[in-house]
């Protein structure tokens, strides 16, 4: 049996790539609480993190930064910092099993070759696996996570037969959103329990105007505005879209205005259009565009 | 003197002295004249004659003798005789003899004859004498005893030959020739309108008001009209002749219809009175163009004339034209078009307009106003009765709702009015934004009125607060929303135009919150006509508040400072102050306490910003804490719980006055934190106090809009169109007053009843739901895995979802029940069947219905039921009332929403809609008091009934919806369609009432009890959504069973 060590081989894992594959760049993330002290001092209990919140608000950014700063940035150390890849994320959907994240036998020629999923590969390395939007995963992958989170830090591999321990840089990452997964697929109490929970929320204008131009490169009133813009839209958000609209859609709706297009009609293909298909919403929101900014 | 003269002058002396001495002095003149002695002699007798002729004839005699001097005297006269007058002592004689026959007569008609002639001579019209004498003798002779009418002809004569041409006196001669001649003809439509009445009436006309008519243009004039048309004649005297000659050719063109010509006539008088001379021109050419299509059309015309826009004809023909259009689908529709009531009328008018329907925006503004401010608001319109002026100054804010003009066309462009409507709601919102009602005034629980109340004239400073905050509000927007800047300097400025300069105010108070308006609105560069140093000053102060950060603080100090600069106006202070608000004022001197609300002081409201007054905001926003807060008790803690937090000793919310109720909510808050446990209050109590609290909310709420009176469009297949706020509906809760009815329907039909839940409970083992074809679960599905198997076996790659799952399915059911109260419901329900018939009642049901189970079981049960109800007589009300009573009672158990609803009423403007549950409304006695209180009342006009039980059922946002509609018969009423006994309007708009309802995602169902139901329900309802029960004491169990249909 040889190990494939290409994660690329198994095409039913999605992953998310940083825009800097190893981390070697410092990825941006403005803190608008405690929540890198925590994170911090989660890990360095090896406490399992689950980050709580709606989509956009930063928590896959949040995840990398602090993958850097473990890893690669000023809280890091020497051995941490040869890990390859400090951060798998793994954005589950409902076809995601138990065998997606650990690994599988897959032919090769004449032979089988076990191909490690992520999270085995997280284990052995001691890296951060992220699963995100945990609970979209098959419930067989939530109970696969149960004996990683808890005092035992070991992951079976039923396939093989095999149990492995957790490499003690390793640490496990998810994230829950609770406003659009209906109740079926609420997080057990059991899983749950094992994390501490970090709640993320969209940041306040100012701070979320920064990031806009930070990421963006719009100016800042252009910033206040769509921050500005965001949070009414918000307000809006047990209309047909429970999640509201994510800080990424504004930089988008920044990125077009930086690129020339006019606010108002950067706007609406960011935003309007892209957050609700109820046109009475539509045309709510294109009016609080119309309101926030001029022609 | 000869000595007929002279015996003549004895003669005369015999009746009347002076009569003599005039006859005599006459009588030197004409022998001075030309005359001869021999005609002098025969006008000597010819007056002797006339004196004699009869009974007071002397009188005649005078006023011939003063018209022969006036003839003599002609050359004096200013306006003298026309040179073609021949005027002869044949011409004075002639007049005399016809003068003495109408003597013989009368002496009036002779009198008026005589003063008539004068006339004529005066104005030297003497042409048509002939003919006018002729026409008198013509009315004599038609009318046997016509001597009234005749001497109403010639004195009328007199004031006519003064006022009109030669050729026009001609005219009405002819006129009343011809008048006199259509004697056999009938006079008017009315039969009993005899022709001497007439022709009485239309010189009374003549001579009461019109004396100057284009009388050759009324020829033309229907004689049978000639008489209205005269009389709304004075209102339009001034119109340009043209214009008169078109309202003539109108008249002419609806002959013959009377109703009709006097609509026409006194819209004339009515809504065209205030139609401008330039518009005039153009309805009336409009109206003519409109009899090709009848004269319905052209009254629906004029009578919505006050609600189009006459100003702009291109816009105004654009509608005209498309109606003309539309008409050709006959009359019926070109009526309801050009009166305004059918839709596509109102939305073309509209559209011209650029007019703005509060209705189409509703969903936008809610949306709107939860996005900018993130709470949730109701947003009202306020329906303004009044036609014509509208009031736009009433948006508002209660704190949870936001009141809205109902439409605005302020302006000519859409975009413009919905401008003007977008900034008016985003106004309202502003003082949320703006933070107005975080004020906090200490301690205080009502901190505005408070903060008035410190001041002398708490009616000052708070129009003070509004002013100021108003323009706080405004700058704080205008800042913050790039977006709007545009539309609000636009609006600003719009606004600024409209206020009245600063020199024509009289009071000084007025004068300075003027200043303020203007300064808020944008103005600059003023110019002081009086006491410019204070007003620079109250400027200075006013513009602290346009400064980012600025908050309601700084409001409230400018009002501290303004005011003071108010009050030192005058040294003596205060109690002055009336009369320098009124400088000018005629009670100056009176020592009384003058009021400061004295006329005049307070500014003008600017539209946009509407009426918002802090203290009313600060009420309702109490009402709801509180009444959210003991939902919220009763919600999370239960009965129980509530009752171990809440002392009653504190709680005494029963005894609420609106002024304390801020006092109660701090009180009931802080009792929530007490946990004494020791005297429990009863969870009704409880609920109890709640329901108080939402009645105080609903008086508060009500003030600020006419109570439960909803408007509907009605569907009329005849035009094809719906007619546009047709009904008004009138949402009412009756008194209820027969609770005994519930406990004796219950107690009379337990068996049925329990068989009802029965049947109703099998509804719940329904809540779970197997979904198949899942990747995990609790089962495995055998077939799919056997499948799978095989596919695999096969080489094929085999389904992955072979597991069952139970999923909980919630009911989310809201139904309500329509009860028909009309008042064919009192009768009696004929014969009982026997109970053997009753026992296959299958054989009565429509085939396509769904069976439920135990029918026969339940039929035996019913069956013992009929035996009892055999004997006393019910009404088919009862039988309405106890089916209903029988589902509450189990779904009660059942735990579904329901209401039950019942509707009646007379005629459009009467839709009685009485609500006897709602939705959120806990069954309890004051419900059913309510439900045994239903009784017949008057008509069925199901239509708005349906519509307005679909609005309800809408607004409950459940997922399954049901509407159940009960009644006895077609729908009906006196003004359901035109023709009363023309069913199917009603059953038209009915059906069309349904399929909105199914469109709203309500599923409606009608049960019937009139035999004949199958006719016109086919027709209304799609199969399976209807059935017509023919044995009528089935009602309550096919309830039931429609029941489980419509809902699961």
């Amino acid at each position: 049996m040889n190990e494939a060590s290409s994660p690329e081989a198994d095409s039913r894992v999605s992953y998310v790539h940083a825009p800097d594959y190893g981390l070697n760049e410092e990825p941006y993330y403005l803190a608008l609480g405690d929540e890198v002290e925590l994170f911090q001092a989660a890990y360095d209990e090896r406490l399992p993190v689950l980050l709580k919140g709606p989509t956009g608000c930063g928590k896959t950014r949040f995840v990398e930064y602090m993958a850097y700063q473990l890893y690669r940035g000023a809280a890091s150390d020497p051995e941490r910092r040869r890990v390859p890849q400090p951060l798998l994320t793994v954005a589950c959907h409902e076809d995601l099993s138990a065998t997606d994240l650990v690994g599988r036998f897959l032919l090769q020629g004449e032979e089988t070759v076990w191909q490690n999923g992520p999270l085995t590969r997280a284990v052995s390395e001691g890296a951060i696996c992220y699963l995100d939007e945990i609970v979209e995963a098959r419930k067989d992958s939530t109970v696969l996570i149960h004996s990683l989170t808890d005092h035992r830090r070991m992951l079976p591999i039923e396939k093989r037969g095999t149990m492995i321990d957790a490499h003690r840089n390793f640490l496990l990452v998810i994230s829950y959103n609770p406003g659009y997964q209906n109740i079926l697929k609420d997080l057990k109490p059991s899983t749950r329990q094992r994390f501490i929970a970090i709640d993320f929320d969209y940041p306040a204008e100012e701070e979320e105007a920064k990031i806009i131009v930070h990421e963006s490169k719009v100016d800042d009133s252009i910033a206040l505005d769509l921050a500005l813009l965001g949070a009414k839209v918000r307000h809006l958000r047990h209309h047909g879209f429970d999640e509201g609209v994510g800080t990424r859609l504004l930089i988008y709706a920044g990125q077009l205005i930086t690129r020339g297009i006019s606010p108002r009609r950067a706007c609406d293909v960011a935003v309007c259009s892209g957050v609700s298909d109820d046109a009475d919403v539509q045309q709510a929101i294109a009016e609080l565009v119309s309101t926030v900014f001029a022609d | 003197m000869s000595g007929i003269v002279s015996q003549t002058r004895d003669r005369l002396a015999s009746f009347d002295a002076s009569l003599a001495q005039r006859f005599i002095r006459t009588a030197d003149g004409f022998s001075r004249s030309t005359m001869s002695g021999e005609e002098v002699n025969d006008w000597a007798r010819l007056c002797s004659e006339i004196a004699s002729a009869g009974w007071h004839t002397w009188e005649s005699t005078l006023a011939y003798i003063d018209t022969c001097r006036d003839l003599l005297n002609h050359d004096s006269t200013p306006t003298g005789l026309a040179p073609e007058t021949e005027l002869s002592t044949e011409l004075l004689l002639d007049c005399g003899k016809y003068g003495l026959n109408l003597a013989k007569l009368a002496h009036e008609p002779a009198t008026g004859y005589f003063n008539s002639l004068r006339e004529m001579l005066l104005v030297g019209n003497l042409k048509y004498r002939e003919k006018w004498q002729q026409t008198g003798l013509m009315i004599h002779r038609h009318h046997s005893r016509g001597s009234v009418l005749v001497t109403a002809y010639f004195t009328v004569s007199g004031v006519i030959v003064r006022q009109n041409s030669p050729a026009e006196f001609s005219c009405w001669i002819d006129l009343v020739a011809s008048l006199v001649r259509q004697q056999s003809e009938p006079f008017s439509a009315e039969p009993d309108r005899q022709a001497p009445e007439f022709l009485h009436e239309f010189f009374a006309l003549c001579n009461r008001s019109i004396h100057k008519l284009p009388w050759s243009m009324l020829m033309q004039v229907p004689r049978n009209h000639l008489v209205q048309f005269l009389e709304i004649y004075p209102w339009i005297n001034d119109w340009q002749e043209d214009d008169i000659s078109v309202v003539c050719e109108l008249v002419n063109v609806l002959a013959g219809r009377e109703d009709e010509v006097v609509d026409l006539l006194s819209a004339m008088t009515g809504k065209m009175a205030s139609v401008s001379p330039v518009e005039r021109e153009y309805v009336l050419r409009t109206c003519l163009r409109l009899t090709t299509l009848e004269a319905m059309p052209v009254l629906a015309f004029l009578s919505s004339l006050d609600q189009l826009p006459l100003e702009s004809p291109e816009k105004l023909e654009q509608w005209v034209s498309r109606g003309m259009e539309l008409s050709q689908s006959g009359r019926p529709a070109a009526t309801a078009y050009f009166g305004l009531e059918s839709a596509s009328s109102i939305e073309q008018l509209h559209a011209i307009k650029g007019q703005v329907n509060f209705d189409e925006q509703q969903r936008l503004f809610h949306l709107y106003s939860e996005g900018i401010t993130g709470r949730k608001f109701q947003i009202e319109a306020v329906i303004s009765e009044a036609e014509g002026y509208r009031d736009f100054s009433v948006a508002k804010t209660d704190g949870k709702r936001i009141y809205l003009p109902d439409q605005i066309s302020v302006f000519p462009t859409m975009e413009e009015n919905k401008s003007l409507y977008k900034l008016m709601l985003l106004h309202q919102l502003g003082f949320f934004e703006a933070g107005t009602f975080a004020y906090k005034n200490g301690d205080s629980r009502n901190p505005f009125t408070d903060f008035f109340a410190q001041f002398e004239y708490p009616e000052l400073a708070s129009t003070l607060f509004q002013l100021l905050e108003d323009g706080r509000v405004d700058w704080y927007l205008f800042r913050k929303y790039k977006g709007i800047r545009r539309e609000l300097e636009w609006l600003m400025a719009v606004s600024l135009q409209q206020r009245p300069a600063l020199e024509i105010l009289n009071s000084r108070i007025g004068y300075l919150l003027e200043i303020i308006v203007q300064y808020t609105l944008g103005k600059t560069g003023f110019e002081f006509p009086s006491e410019a140093a204070l007003g620079r000053q109250v400027i200075e102060i006013t513009a602290t508040l346009n400064q980012p950060g600025s908050t309601v603080r700084d409001t409230t100090q400018a009002v501290t400072k303004i005011y003071g600069l108010i009050a030192a106006l005058n040294p003596t202070l205060q109690p002055e102050m009336p009369t320098v608000v009124n400088a000018g004022n005629d009670f100056i001197d009176e020592p009384c306490k003058p009021s400061l609300m004295a006329e005049g002081w307070i500014p003008e409201p600017v539209d946009y910003r509407g009426s918002t007054t802090p203290e009313g905001v600060s009420l309702g926003m109490t009402l709801q804490e509180l009444e959210a807060a003991l939902a919220d008790l009763l919600d999370e803690q239960g009965a129980d719980g509530a009752s171990k937090v809440i002392d009653p000793s504190n709680v005494r919310i029963e005894q609420f006055k609106r002024g304390d109720v801020k006092d109660a909510v701090a009180m009931f808050l802080t009792d929530l934190d007490v946990q004494s446990a020791d005297q429990g209050m009863q969870a009704e109590d409880l609920e109890d106090a709640l329901e108080e609290i939402r009645k105080m909310r609903v008086i508060e709420e009500n003030s600020n809009r006419e109570a439960g009176i909803f408007k509907y469009d009605e569907w009329d297949y005849q035009i094809q169109d719906y007619r546009k706020n047709w009904c008004k509906l009138h949402e009412i809760v009756p008194e209820g007053d027969d609770e005994l009815f519930v406990s004796k329907t219950i107690e009379a039909h337990k068996p049925l009843l329990s068989e009802i839940k029965k049947q109703l409970q099998m509804l719940k083992p329904a809540l779970q739901r197997k979904v198949k074809g899942l990747l995990d679960g609790e089962e495995i599905d055998l077939d799919r895995a056997i499948e799978a198997v095989i596919d695999r076996r096969a080489g094929i790659s085999p389904t992955e979802g072979v597991y069952i799952q139970r999923l909980r399915k919630e009911r989310d059911v809201s139904t309500l029940f329509l009860l028909d109260m009309s008042a064919s419901t009192d009768d009696v329900i004929p014969d009982q069947p026997s109970p053997g018939s009753a026992t296959d009642g299958e054989v009565n049901k429509e085939p396509q219905k769904t069976e439920a189970e135990g029918d026969d079981f339940l039929s035996m049960f019913y069956a013992d039921d009929l035996k009892v109800e055999a004997v006393k007589k019910r009404r088919i009300i009862d039988l309405e009332k106890e089916s209903v009573v029988l589902m509450a009672e189990a779904l009660e158990e059942l735990g579904d929403s329901y209401a039950v609803h019942g509707f009646s009423g007379y005629g459009r403007d009467q839709v009685d809609y009485y609500v006897c549950k709602d939705f959120d409304e806990r069954y309890q006695a004051e419900v059913k008091g309510r439900i045994g209180a239903i009784k017949p009342c008057r008509s069925t006009r199901m239509g708005p009934a349906i519509r307005h039980a679909t609005w309800n059922l809408t607004r409950t946002e459940s997922r399954v919806k049901a509407l159940i509609i009960i009644s006895d018969g077609y729908p009906q009423d006196f003004d359901y369609g035109q023709d009363r006994n023309n069913k199917d309007y009603g059953i038209q708009d009915t059906t069309k009432a349904l399929a909105e309802a199914r469109q709203k995602g309500v599923q409606t169902f009608c049960l019937t009890v009139d035999q004949s139901g199958h006719d016109y329900l086919r027709e209304m309802c799609p199969d399976q959504q209807y059935m017509v029960i023919q044995d009528i004491a089935q009602l309550p169990k096919e309830l039931s069973k429609v029941y489980q249909g419509l809902t699961t």
